[in-house]
């Protein structure tokens, strides 16, 4: 077995509001998960329960209380994204590890094909280069063409989403967190925006991504980790995977080895059970 | 892994206006709440300022008024010298000269050629008395540029990167609009290719639209060059835009320092927190 690409160990974040007379708010604790090199895990739980939290503690734009988030870098090397110094990790979002966060923030005044291509073009391809990658992803995500010159901001919400995962995936991350990426959309448009993440991960992308729509955590996602209350209370494959063929999970943390070969059940175990089980970017 | 050096190191900068008896810098700050000395009544600007810019990178310093931000500039761009601490440059005498311990040609030299200084207030950074251009060249004169020919290419081309029309070139800058000022002040500012521009509260008091063609600006020249910058400002949505990584200050401290989403989303210090909370 290779070491995961990502080692969550204690992770636990409290906010402590000085402006509420130092009250404490728990988000989670306690939260060990294994995400294995190629491989999708979903988070699930209900609002509240501290999914977006432990993302943003993973992408560090929460700091955790305790505990350690250890990825393991192209390079070989591990990094404490809980603990690494600040240019560690804006380095390593540059390169390595993409968020695609529930709401769009892009820069004011930026035309929305120039919000795609920017990070592409900031990576060192071409800007030219970086728009032709960009078309094809808004292609890709059926975002009417005339928009590709306006602002985000004018856009609705199920256009804007668009183009945050557009906006993440135009660099190929290494990890990818994901936080409800699809939950402005439609059947169509979240079909698409599937098929796409599919790819990607085809392409060599981990990912860890909050979904609350069983059917594409189904789709999408070798285990799904439940967090309850700010504890994760239970690593599985998703509901519907077939249990024949994949070996079950214990239903406490740590997350189990054969998660790391979740990725040769994919598309036979889902097979017909959804819509967006489209074959195109299969690999097994 | 490259181990990459800073551009920029700053140790345990202060700056103490009055008599300083020696307990001013325990006796002020965040925790005391003031930072006026009780003993001798000195007015501590800032004291252990330590940071590190990076090249290509923004950093931003936010806090309100009086919280030291701008006296951290000054001390930076030499208009004010401190009373405590060193600061570092890359560019100059190989990383291994105090800027704070400098004669005259070297300090003309820093401020001249090696960094770049936006004011809040155009006045402070431009000669309004004589042209856009001329006080380009006035700069470039400083740092020894003596054709006249080059110059004047130098001038238009910065000018026409922070899109002043050229015509108004020869225009003297006291009867152009705030924003054109301001966009003057940035290109003769850059326009002897400083690594570091230091920039203090480069939009308040301009409307709001032209603040937006501003901010723009700077983005663009972020993207296009690998110049370092230090963004002082009170707005947290300029912070936001324009810089990776943020220090707050706070009675001439540094509070807390971060990448900026953090110090935005999950700000630590109680005076952080209270400053994200009245804004959004």
């Amino acid at each position: 077995m290779t070491a995961p690409l990502l080692s969550i160990r204690g992770l636990t974040k409290r906010f402590t509001l000085h402006i509420l007379g130092a009250k404490v708010v728990v988000a989670f604790r306690d939260v060990d998960l294994d995400v294995p090199v190629g491989g999708f895990i979903g988070l699930a739980g209900t609002s509240g329960s501290g999914k977006s939290s432990l993302l943003k503690c993973i992408y560090r734009t929460y700091l955790a209380t305790e505990g350690a988030a250890r990825y393991v870098g192209d390079d070989g090397e591990t990094v404490d994204l809980a603990r690494a110094d600040d240019r560690a990790v804006l380095r390593l979002r540059r390169r390595e590890i993409g968020y695609v966060a529930q709401f769009l923030r892009a820069s004011p005044r930026v035309p929305a094909l120039d919000v795609i291509a920017g990070p592409r073009a900031d990576g060192g391809v071409g800007l030219e280069q970086a728009r032709t990658e960009a078309r094809e992803l808004l292609d890709r995500l059926r975002l009417p063409r005339e928009l590709w010159d306006s602002y985000p901001i004018l856009f609705s919400g199920g256009e804007q989403q668009r183009v945050n995962v557009a906006r993440a995936l135009i660099t190929r991350p290494r990890l990818l967190l994901l936080d409800e990426p699809t939950s402005a959309l439609d059947a169509e448009n979240q079909a698409a925006v599937v098929a796409l993440l599919r790819e990607t991960r085809a392409g060599g992308t981990t990912m860890l991504g909050v979904f609350h729509d069983p059917r594409i955590l189904g789709v999408l996602c070798d285990h799904v980790a439940t967090m309850r209350d700010g504890r994760l209370v239970d690593v599985r494959p998703p509901v519907g995977a077939d249990q024949r063929v994949r070996p079950s999970a214990p239903r406490a943390r740590p997350i189990p080895a054969a998660a790391a070969e979740g990725r040769t059940h994919e598309g036979r175990t889902h097979e017909g059970r959804t819509r967006w089980s489209a074959p195109t970017g299969e690999t097994a | 892994m490259v181990i990459e050096r800073p551009l920029l190191r700053v140790r345990g900068l202060g700056k103490i206006h009055g008599p300083a008896c020696g307990r001013c810098v325990e006796l002020t700050g965040p925790e005391a709440g003031t930072n006026r000395c009780p003993m001798c009544g000195s007015v501590v600007a800032c004291a252990d300022v330590g940071f590190e810019v990076y090249r290509g990178e923004t950093l931003g310093v936010v806090g309100e008024s009086g919280s030291g931000k701008s006296t951290v500039l000054q001390c930076l761009y030499l208009d004010q010298q401190p009373t405590a601490g060193s600061a570092y440059l890359g560019t100059f005498r190989d990383g291994d000269g105090d800027l704070f311990r400098t004669g005259l040609a070297e300090r003309r030299d820093l401020r001249g050629r090696l960094i770049g200084m936006v004011y809040q207030n155009p006045r402070d950074g431009l000669n309004l008395q004589i042209s856009a251009g001329g006080n380009i060249a006035e700069r470039l004169l400083a740092v020894r540029w003596r054709r006249v020919d080059r110059i004047r290419a130098r001038a238009s081309e910065y000018l026409e990167q922070t899109e002043v029309p050229l015509d108004r070139m020869d225009d003297l800058p006291a009867r152009f609009s705030g924003g054109m000022q301001q966009r003057v002040q940035i290109s003769k500012a850059l326009a002897s290719e400083p690594g570091l521009v230091l920039l203090d509260e480069l939009t308040t008091g301009l409307d709001v639209s032209v603040q937006a063609g501003v901010l723009d600006l700077v983005r663009r020249l972020q993207r296009r060059s690998n110049v370092a910058m230090v963004v002082v400002s009170h707005d947290l949505g300029v912070i936001r835009l324009l810089a990776g990584r943020t220090m707050v200050m706070k009675h001439g401290r540094i509070v807390e320092a971060g990448l900026t989403d953090q110090v935005l989303e999950d700000p630590q210090h109680p005076y952080s927190q209270f400053l994200v909370s009245s804004v959004t």
